[in-house]
């Protein structure tokens, strides 16, 4: 008591830190699970680890009733029969059900596509990829130049660098739509309730958008974001699910999947994650996800690299993102890279 | 963990390192001090350890030396000779080659040692300090990073270390602590809700490109980083000043409410303190302060002005920032309070704390000189230079960061951190601290361990 009055604040952090830590550790393997994944030790404190999961709206209460209830089936199980295991079992299983789910998706991967060159804007002449795959009952499309006016019916996903598009080109902002957000990524995409509808309390998903709006355009540049966690198969899989759902949803519209923009050669020579090399990495299977007939991709790039393939530097003042003037760029390389369908 | 806003060093060097400090006997505490001082700059920059304790090591034998009494003044010119050379030297190793030649704390431990051998040298310092002692002031880890530049009488008023020192009870050990704390916890605050939220703000205004600003945004800017830079140091001063009281230091001023400042020169008599009364003791009033004649003073102001800007950084705009500030330090001493009636005076004083001093951030800001200009052409869009891709672009980048620059305009009325300060033992103010606390550690928690904080694109 004597100590609590010379110092409460000290007293009250000790005794808050102690808790905090005690909980965290009861909570590390259940609820706190997907946050305790890759925490060190040695950087920060246990509940730090409680305190990401809280930023998410995961609460030590909900694992407290969780508890709980795993308690009760453990009696449960005991008081029946055997099945002592049983419960740990369950909270496992679900886990394993979202891995099983991901493989899935490769099947929309095209096999017999063994070269880019369809998407490949480079050799964008008559002989173009189609051909290559030797589909006669299939359509030949050409990239060919638009207007703005294109864009009135488009919707464009993706992260803060297409928050930058639709910040500094007006004539975009004006006619498309924007589902793009910082720090979005293709994990999190579909699911993540971001988007303020005008007359609507609260946010909504991007699927639930795209179940109530149709598009005739949907351009996609996502997977920056995505490059510290998982690896290219992970990414690639999720990106085809995406791509799979929106089709569902959007039965008509041409979707655009977008290389990734480069950073800058600095960047790209100093950075062991966020460099030119995995980006084309990523870029290069990405485009493999394109069937040219309803998915196209497209890789603005090429009006933003210098001669090494890297971002130009003089665009760029953080190395990743396109300065206000440069985004320009970008809408003239969309306007010049447009697939018009009769 | 070097930083004082880092988790770790919050939860885990901090506490051990004061629970080691209060049950070292006394005799040894010093010891402690500096060993702990050791440890937390291997940490920080283990290569230029040695350069540390080389320095130090010199330092002391010249300050026994210049003690010994012959040739005083010729060792004091030689080992400030020496310190001086080693700063310039790294700083431009630093900028020239690579920026990790340059040791951690350079410019402050430096600083410090200059001032430890001139004191010395004026016998300020009255008893001769053992090893011990010089070592821990020098490296002592709450001021190595990042000053503030402490004075060696201040050193000595610890009633815990050295020679003097008796055992303390638990109740007072634990009152430092607490006081400590308290400090600790707002200048964390200031750094890891303001500061650091203003950065970012800093950040986008680049990433939009100087080039594009709307000249609205081009002013939040400089608001902005003149801000940021503000509550970061004093943020930091605090943190700094409250884990010295911890140990038993006396609290040591390093801003002083510099945006209540009747002008430029009383605004760097409040802003980072300890540096400018270095300056003031070592520099200034050795050429002959302010008692020569009016072009010799002028010339004064220019070295010591000249010297700041070279300390900050041997870039040029750190030179310019300096020669600015010396041109309006010096028109305001000859013109400004001299010529114009009083009641001008006190309005352009203020001008010049509001308008002034936040456009001499930017230059402080931004390295490249055409960027600077860029900038400027931007905040005085008369020439018709560069236009603003978008022109509303302050109106969304208001509704993201506008709390953090509420939060900085609030705190930088004089009579808020006063209120702090003097009912900072009250119920209410512990209870806010608190709280305060523990959201900046949710804050870091969700930023720590993720080394793109600032750069989620």
């Amino acid at each position: 008591m004597k100590l609590l009055k010379n110092c409460p604040l000290l007293f009250a952090t000790a005794v808050v830190s102690v808790i905090l830590s005690c909980l965290t550790f009861a909570l590390k393997d259940e609820l706190y699970g997907d946050y305790a994944e890759g925490y060190d030790s040695a950087k920060m404190p246990l509940f730090s680890v409680m305190m990401k999961g809280m930023a998410d709206g995961v609460f030590p209460w909900d694992g407290i009733a969780d508890i709980r209830a795993i308690d009760e089936k453990f009696l449960a199980g005991r008081q029946t029969a055997d099945g002592t295991e049983k419960p740990v079992d369950e909270t496992i299983t679900a886990k394993e059900q979202e891995t099983e789910i991901k493989p899935e998706p490769e099947v929309t991967k095209e096999p017999e596509n063994t070269d880019v060159s369809g998407n490949d804007v480079s050799d964008n002449s008559d002989i173009s990829g189609n051909d290559i795959s030797g589909n006669s009952e299939e359509e030949t499309y050409e990239f060919c130049e638009v207007t703005d006016d294109y864009f009135d019916d488009a919707l464009f996903i993706g992260d803060s660098r297409t928050v930058g598009l639709s910040e500094y080109v007006d004539a975009l902002d004006t006619r498309a739509t924007f589902y793009s957000k910082v720090s979005l990524t293709i994990y999190t995409v579909l699911e993540k309730p971001f988007l303020k509808m005008e007359g609507r309390k609260g946010k909504i998903t991007v699927d639930e958008a795209l179940s109530e709006n149709q598009f005739g355009k949907i351009y996609i540049m996502l997977g920056l974001n995505e490059m510290g966690t998982g690896d290219l198969e992970r990414f690639v899989n999720k990106y085809a699910e995406v791509i799979a759902r929106i089709r569902e949803l959007q039965p008509d519209a041409i979707i655009y999947i977008q290389g990734i923009m480069h950073v800058t050669g600095d960047k790209s020579d100093n950075d062991k994650i966020f460099n030119n090399p995995n980006i084309n990495a990523r870029n290069e299977a990405l485009s493999q996800l394109a069937n040219n007939q309803d998915i196209f991709y497209i890789d603005m790039n090429e009006s933003v690299d210098d001669e090494d393939g890297n971002l130009i530097k003089e665009l760029s003042f953080d190395d990743v993102h396109l300065k206000a003037s440069a985004y320009e760029r970008w809408h003239q390389y969309l306007l010049q890279h447009a697939i018009v369908k009769d | 963990m070097i930083n004082f806003s880092d988790l770790t060093f919050i939860f885990r060097f901090l506490p051990v390192f004061v629970i080691a400090y209060y049950l070292t006997p006394i005799t040894y505490r010093t010891w402690t001090l500096l060993l702990g001082s050791l440890v937390f700059y291997g940490v920080g920059d283990i290569r230029m350890l040695p350069v540390l304790l080389g320095a130090v090591v010199v330092n002391y034998l010249f300050s026994r030396a210049i003690r010994g009494g012959n040739k005083k003044k010729l060792l004091l010119v030689f080992i400030v000779c020496i310190d001086a050379l080693m700063l310039v030297e790294f700083k431009i190793l630093g900028q020239v080659i690579d920026n990790s030649l340059m040791p951690l704390g350079v410019s402050f431990f430096v600083f410090k040692m200059i001032s430890f051998q001139a004191d010395t040298y004026m016998d300020k310092i009255t008893e001769e300090p053992p090893f011990a002692d010089v070592a821990a002031y020098f490296c002592m880890f709450p001021q190595i990073v990042s000053g503030p530049i402490m004075r060696f009488s201040d050193y000595v008023e610890n009633d815990h270390i050295g020679k003097d020192a008796y055992k303390a009870e638990l109740k007072t050990i634990l009152s430092n602590i607490e006081d400590g704390l308290r400090f600790f916890v707002i200048g964390l605050f200031m750094k890891v809700m303001i500061a650091d939220h203003l950065s970012m703000l800093w950040n986008d205004i680049g990433t939009i490109g100087y080039e594009s600003l709307s000249t609205p945004l081009a002013w939040i800017g400089a608001a902005t980083y003149s801000m940021q830079l503000y509550y970061d140091f004093w943020g930091y001063s605090l943190m700094a000043a409250g884990v010295g009281v911890m140990l038993g230091f006396p609290f040591v001023v390093n801003f002083d409410q510099p945006y209540s400042a009747k002008g430029v020169s009383d605004f760097y008599r409040r802003w980072h303190a300890t540096l400018g009364s270095w300056f003031r003791d070592y520099i200034y009033i050795p050429l002959g302060g302010s008692r020569v004649k009016a072009p010799r003073i002028i010339l004064n102001l220019l070295i010591v002005w000249l010297i700041t800007g070279f300390w900050h950084g041997i870039t040029l705009n750190y030179i310019l920032w300096g020669l600015i500030l010396f041109v309006i330090i010096v028109s305001e001493r000859f013109i400004v309070f001299k010529l114009l009636p009083k009641w001008l005076g006190v309005i352009v004083g203020r001008l010049h704390v509001f308008v002034l001093i936040p456009l001499t951030w930017v230059v402080f800001a931004i390295p490249g000189l055409n960027m600077l200009r860029e900038y400027f052409c931007r905040l005085f869009p008369f020439f018709g230079e560069g236009i603003a891709v978008n022109a509303g672009d302050y109106i969304k980048k208001l509704g993201t960061y506008g709390v953090f620059l509420g939060l900085g305009l609030i705190l930088l009325i004089p009579g808020i951190y006063g209120l702090f300060e003097k009912y900072r033992k009250k119920p209410v103010i512990m209870a806010i601290l608190f709280v305060i606390f523990w959201i900046c550690v949710f804050s870091l928690s969700n930023s720590a361990g993720n080394p793109f904080m600032y750069f989620k694109f």
